[in-house]
């Protein structure tokens, strides 16, 4: 019932889903009874767990293309959600207030924006004003 | 311009990875495990009143810094600590520490940290990484996580240490000023475990230590039932990405502390800590297990003995195990 070592190490060269960086990992030989380390990449059962979080959020970001599609709420919420932050962090990342972020999640305020206010949003976001302002998928 | 002559070694974990090269290049070798133990590094803590990523808040380690600053101070390294408010006077303060031959560690965000692997691009503020020179506006990095010394440019560096949001960095950096000759590993060692045996076994709190564990397997019971199963599935992801992901060195830092005490074993001269650096081991496989059988759950192929109820029972198992580890060290002299 439970996975053996040796099973855990066999997984760890297939199907991985991110070679980018080996890291280096501690681990304990039942059998040896001594402590070893190795550089390798990520454990095949981690990376699955890795993979949740990433697509956690590429279903969230779906979510809320659809309500900015709807005018539902402004592209600032997706190019928000897109960096992972939250208002406080933008709010830090762009010198805006966070009451004045807050106003402008919604299509009527964000849409009245001077130049200037976007052009912050768009050094925090990483992301051309004009993007910012008339994302790709709104277009389609 | 400046450059020194900086071994870039990997870690499992980038705050005790960073020291142990700090004090490397002051000519001391003092194992990264023997560094995290000294630092009292291990932990256990779970805040469901603090979302991190719109899940409760896990964490198998103490507050950032603190490795650091405990670790040195027990050493008797002098060190100079220090946060800024302005961004310039933080890069001034960098490449004068350079230019007088001090590699210096840093606090850093990482999600605009160019070099890191895209799959961790998250805002994760507790991030440490060594600057050891800079020329033609470029930094010279050792980061523990990657595989060979990077490169970054001035205004990346000043994104990333002035880092927004939960932990922000503030610019901090540190470095060690001056190094003893000779280090007395002993008392620090002694004192390290007491601590970590303290806050494990000894903290009257039940979201702490051993209890704390307890806490969190008995959350999990009723995850499925309270927020369904997509939701639920998502919480158990959060715990195990603290738990394995970068920088924990694997199986949220047990694996390396069952090193260090293999190591303080010898140091010490007492062979009953190579009986419980074995123990230790055991329980770190435990939390393996855990992880292992976590992730198949997470990707829907949960079999009846991998749903929340067993992994919860794994839990207590690791919990009892870890108490009587604490205890035991905890009589250390």
């Amino acid at each position: 019932m439970e996975p053996s070592t040796k099973d855990k190490d066999a997984s760890v060269q297939e199907d991985l889903v991110y070679r980018n960086n080996r890291e280096l990992f501690y681990s304990f030989d039942k059998d040896k009874n001594c402590y070893t380390r190795k550089v390798d990449y990520q454990y095949q059962a981690n990376q699955v767990i890795i993979k949740q979080g990433w697509d956690v959020l590429e279903e969230r970001l779906e979510e809320i293309k659809q309500q900015v599609i709807r005018g539902e709420k402004s592209p600032l919420v997706y190019f928000m959600e897109k960096n992972q932050m939250e208002v406080p962090m933008l709010s830090g990342y762009s010198g805006i207030r966070k009451w004045r972020v807050k106003r402008h999640l919604k299509p009527k305020h964000f849409n009245r924006l001077s130049q200037d206010v976007l052009e912050k949003y768009a050094s925090a976001l990483d992301v051309p004003v004009s993007q910012l302002k008339d994302p790709d998928f709104l277009k389609e | 311009m400046s450059k020194l002559e900086f071994d870039h070694r990997q870690a499992g974990h980038c705050e005790s990875g960073v020291t142990s090269n700090l004090l490397n290049y002051h000519g001391h070798k003092i194992s990264e495990p023997v560094v995290f133990g000294i630092g009292a590094g291990l932990f256990f803590s779970y805040l469901p009143f603090l979302k991190m990523q719109h899940a409760p808040m896990t964490s198998f380690r103490v507050w950032p810094g603190q490795v650091y600053d405990r670790a040195s101070k027990k050493l008797g390294v002098v060190s100079r600590i220090q946060r800024f408010k302005n961004e310039k006077s933080s890069m001034d303060a960098l490449d004068s520490a350079l230019d007088s031959g001090f590699p210096v560690g840093l606090q850093v965000g990482t999600f605009h940290l160019p070099f890191f692997p895209p799959e961790y691009r998250m805002h994760y503020n507790m991030h440490n990484m060594v600057v050891y020179g800079h020329e033609n506006g470029h930094y010279l990095i050792s980061d523990t996580v990657i595989e060979k010394p990077a490169k970054i440019t001035y205004e990346d560096l000043v994104r990333v240490r002035f880092a927004k949001g939960p932990f922000a960095p503030q610019g901090r950096m540190y470095y060690p000023l001056s190094v003893p000759k000779e280090i007395d590993l002993i008392p620090a060692i002694i004192d390290g475990i007491k601590k970590t045996s303290y806050n494990m076994v000894g903290i009257p709190f039940p979201l702490v230590g051993v209890n704390g564990i307890r806490y969190l397997a008995r959350q999990m019971r009723k995850w499925q039932k309270k927020y369904g199963d997509q939701k639920a599935s998502y919480y158990l992801g959060q715990v195990l990405r603290m738990e394995e992901e970068i920088g924990t060195a694997g199986a949220g830092f047990r694996f390396i502390y069952g090193a260090f005490l293999n190591e303080a074993a010898d140091i010490l001269n007492q062979s009953w800590l190579k009986e419980i650096s074995l123990e230790m081991g055991e329980n770190a496989n435990r939390w393996r297990d855990f992880s292992y059988l976590g992730s198949r759950n997470c990707k829907k192929r949960a079999k009846p003995e991998e749903s929340y109820d067993f992994l919860a029972d794994i839990l207590l198992d690791c919990a009892k195990k870890e108490e009587i580890i604490f205890k035991k060290l905890s009589k250390i002299r």
